[in-house]
């Protein structure tokens, strides 16, 4: 089975660069305040079509990939 | 509350004192002036009263009941808590009692999805957290203060009101025998967030109030479970809510769980509604043996503050001049800190050793750590009780993520309290030449050990303090001339003298750091100087001190700039 954790045992030749965890803060108030101010009907589109607006900013198609798993695991709790 | 047909302070595990009515000399026709009126007996005001009587003033302290606090409420005192307890010579009863603790669990949806650990090391001498109820917190306090010779105790005393003028205040005082004026040169007001004294003067609070309510329940259950903090959000139990669970001395367990939005508060709190849900919870939490129902309460979650601390001669102390949500258990701990940074600079004021303009820095200071305290508070509070469907969403999200992921396990960090660095005080100079590490000015003194049982903060003097790094425990002649005539003209500041080997005849204490701890801490050299304040809190540092500027410091330091 392909983890978020075996992606990153590959050969890599140094790790990823991430958002430090201030920013990523910031981005959680933010889409609070923008799911707030959506009707409710629309949140699944939005989610989706900021998924697909971020991966378009995600030069590596293995770290979306990753991402997409991490996501749906994520659900299992 | 308490069970039906239990008295309020009918509690399972505690004996509660009754402090009797003493005729006090106002009512027999003196009219003496008090250097220091302290209104609230709670835990801030008789921490500031310790502290004024530790730096050799006087208070009398006012409170209108005959005993503590009725229920266990505030719970966790911080490892900070526990360094001022020590300053005050009062830490042992709280040390044997307390359970202390390090660690927590954050559940989702009955799965465990994260633990924290919070910062420890065998450099320091108290652990993180300490859980003890508000009534034993208070109980040591107030023994500590019968026995001072500086501190007037007057139970069953009602302030109803407070006037002031350019030299004193005037409180007007209900007792069991009549009504009297007492005068006084400074008032501490630490009567909590119903304050009598703000409402004497008309002062508002200002800030949020928060949506969510809970209900903290005490039960007294035996249990092997370790002291950790437990956080479930969305329990099976009540999916809607999110619950907390911590372990208290005497076998008593604190319960606190969210109301669902659209939940009676009133009903809520009715003695059946509370055991339904407490015994729900017990039973989802594996235990499985008997269980007491000891106290309960209603809470809503604030950000409220006063604009100013200070109203003249009135300084604001504790819940009187900010209410500040639980999550993150900085209203108690943010309260002693405002206590001490209070009482000190009152007392250097009252002894002629600084000039009211001492007094100008309480504000700033207190009131920066209130709204950092609001900024983080906002956030464990969204996190704990979502506001919106937004907000909810996005916690969900952080959670479910975190189970498996380290970089969204930060959402659940329960953000508790840190002391505030007093960098932007106006008694704090500006400029931090050189260093790279160690407490910079404003942040407080961090704790090393020197050798078994012993550590650097066991040794501070009353006033300011002076650590001088050394290689051998000789200084430099220049440096040697600079303290000799500071000391001279400054009463109140203790030279501590750290060395690795220490050779020569001591200059002042002389502290050995043989393992270096010192050093490394604080990125000292031979030469290095902290100036330090009496509540703990760095002036200014130097890797090698040049007399002018420590002069220059000092006068910072006690408001003079």
């Amino acid at each position: 089975m392909t983890t978020p954790t075996s992606m990153q045992t590959q050969a890599q030749p140094q790790p990823q660069p991430t958002l430090p965890f201030s920013d990523l803060e910031e981005v959680y108030e933010q889409l609070a305040v923008t799911l707030d101010a959506l009707p409710e009907t629309q949140e699944t589109l939005f989610l989706a079509q900021l998924a697909l607006a971020l991966a378009h900013r995600v030069p590596d198609v293995a770290q979306v990939m990753a991402a997409i798993r991490e996501a749906r695991d994520g659900l299992e709790t | 509350m308490r069970p039906a047909g239990k008295g309020e302070l009918d509690s399972l595990y505690f004996d509660y004192p009754h402090f009797p009515f003493v005729r006090p000399a106002e009512l027999n026709g003196d009219q003496p002036r008090h250097r220091v009126a302290i209104v609230g007996a709670g835990p801030v005001g008789v921490a500031a009263a310790l502290e004024l009587a530790r730096q050799g003033i006087e208070s009398v302290v006012l409170d209108d009941k005959t005993t503590l606090n009725d229920g266990s409420r505030a719970i966790c005192l911080s490892r900070h808590s526990l360094e001022i307890l020590q300053q005050l010579g009062v830490e042992k009863p709280f040390i044997e009692k307390a359970l202390g603790w390090t660690r927590g669990r954050t559940y989702f949806h009955d799965h465990e999805v994260y633990r924290f650990e919070m910062p420890h090391s065998d450099q320091e001498r108290f652990l993180p957290m300490y859980n003890l109820q508000q009534q034993y917190i208070e109980q040591f306090l107030v023994d500590a203060a019968m026995q001072s010779g500086l501190i007037e105790m007057r139970w069953q005393q009602t302030v109803t009101d407070v006037t002031q003028s350019d030299d004193g205040v005037t409180l007007s005082v209900n007792t069991p025998e009549g009504d009297y004026r007492l005068e006084a040169d400074y008032l501490l007001a630490a009567d909590g967030g119903r304050s009598v004294v703000r409402k004497a003067f008309d002062l508002p609070l200002h800030g949020e109030a928060y949506e969510g309510r809970y209900v903290i329940a005490d039960v007294r259950m035996t249990s092997d479970f370790p002291t950790e903090r437990r956080a479930f959000f969305s329990p099976s139990v009540m999916p809607e809510s999110t619950l907390l669970v911590h372990k208290q001395p005497d076998d008593i367990w604190r319960i606190d769980y969210q109301l669902l939005p659209n939940e009676d508060p009133d009903l809520a709190v009715t003695e059946a509604a509370i055991r339904e849900r407490v015994g729900l919870i017990i039973e989802m939490l594996g235990e499985d043996s008997d269980w007491e129902l000891e106290w309960w309460s209603l809470y809503k979650a604030y950000t409220l503050a006063l604009d100013d601390y200070r109203h003249g001669r009135v300084l604001f102390i504790g819940d009187s001049a900010h209410l500040v949500p639980i999550f993150g258990v900085r209203g108690l701990n943010n309260g002693l800190a405002d206590a001490v940074n209070a009482a000190w600079k009152l007392a250097w004021v009252l002894k002629g050793e600084a000039s009211e303009k001492l007094l100008d820095s309480y504000s700033p200071e207190r009131r920066g750590a209130t709204l950092e305290v609001f900024t983080n508070a906002g956030k464990s509070t969204r996190f704990m009780t979502p506001p919106s469907r937004g907000y909810r969403l996005m916690r969900d999200a952080a959670l479910s993520l975190a189970l498996r992921n380290d970089y969204a396990s930060n959402f659940a960090d329960p953000r508790q309290v840190t002391p505030y660095t007093y960098a932007e005080s106006p008694v704090t100079p500006a400029g931090d030449a050189g260093f790279t590490a160690g407490p910079m000015p404003g942040a407080p003194l961090i704790n090393r050990r020197l050798g078994e049982d012993d550590f650097l903060l066991d040794h501070l003097g009353v006033g300011f303090n002076l650590l001088v790094f050394s290689e051998d425990g000789s200084v430099t002649p220049e440096l040697q001339a600079a303290l000799t005539d500071l000391q001279a003209r400054q009463t109140g500041l203790d030279v501590l003298v750290i060395a690795r080997h220490p050779k020569t005849a001591p200059l002042g204490t002389t502290l050995v750091d043989r393992q270096g701890a010192c050093f490394d801490g604080y990125d000292a050299e031979p030469g290095s100087v902290y100036l330090v304040r009496p509540d703990r809190h760095v002036t200014a540092r130097w890797k090698t001190l040049d007399a002018s500027t420590l002069n220059t410091a000092f006068k910072t330091a006690l408001g003079e700039h």
